[in-house]
């Protein structure tokens, strides 16, 4: 097989991936679809701003999504770090502290396990996808369409 | 978690249990690089991780379950194969 052809069967292979994610998408509901942006858009946004305060990333976040309140990003964000382990000392209820959590593990991640990064933050934004969809959404839809939904409505 | 050795040739196998998960690691190592996959299952859940020197990682899960303290754990663990400590 030549590299060219080796490469088109790759590209084909992904291209029939993306395509059945994004049928996948169209057969969940608006709440799911909402809720996978927002883990994917909150995960995106605390990546990007991990030195600066927890309350600009709070207002960024919240400019985004303006239907998520503070009390729902703080029982997401709580999720996502029981989920990662890094919970313990923060105190209940404290949101900037639960996104200095994260801002610091993460950036950590990147600049010292930069291969888990990407990994990790992946399942963090399932973890708060789950947190914000209703009760009852499988967890396989989540990791059928985390990447698509990073790569459709996320990357810049 | 604490893996057994089970073989060791050019590919070190290995299983754990983790929770009722019971997990094979599988990793290759050649060129200064180390490779390390995961599969596990508990009842009708499955896993299934990787992650490699210079690139990426990821943990997933199938069959309509996830843990996110064995996905964690399993992230941990093959940082700890990938990066030892001294």
């Amino acid at each position: 097989m030549s590299l060219k052809s080796f490469l088109l069967k790759i590209g084909l292979f992904f291209t029939s991936l993306f395509n059945a994610a994004a049928r996948t998408w169209a057969n969940v509901s608006p709440e799911v679809q909402d809720a996978l942006k927002q883990g994917s858009g909150i995960l995106d946004i605390i990546n990007k701003h991990v030195t600066e305060s927890p309350d600009i990333v709070i207002r960024l976040i919240q400019h985004a999504f303006p239907n998520v309140d503070r009390e729902s990003l703080l029982v997401g964000l709580r999720a996502v770090t029981e989920g990662l382990n890094i919970a313990d000392g923060i105190v209940d209820n404290d949101l900037n502290e639960t996104v200095n959590r994260l801002q610091k593990y993460l950036s950590g991640l990147k600049s010292e396990r930069a291969q888990f990064w990407a990994g990790i933050s992946s399942l963090a934004a399932k973890l708060l996808a789950l947190a914000f969809a209703p009760k009852g959404t499988k967890w396989a839809t989540f990791e059928a369409l985390m990447e698509f939904v990073y790569q459709r409505f996320i990357k810049k | 978690m604490e893996r057994t050795v089970t073989s060791t040739a050019t590919k070190e196998t290995s299983t754990a249990e983790f929770d009722g998960w019971n997990l094979t690691f599988v990793i290759e190592t050649g060129d200064g690089k180390t490779n390390v996959s995961v599969n596990g299952q508990k009842g009708a859940g499955y896993v299934n991780g990787f992650a490699n020197s210079d690139s990426s990682s990821n943990v997933g899960f199938s069959q309509g379950t996830y843990d996110a303290a064995l996905a964690t754990a399993i992230f941990a663990e093959m940082d700890a194969i990938i990066n030892p400590v001294a």
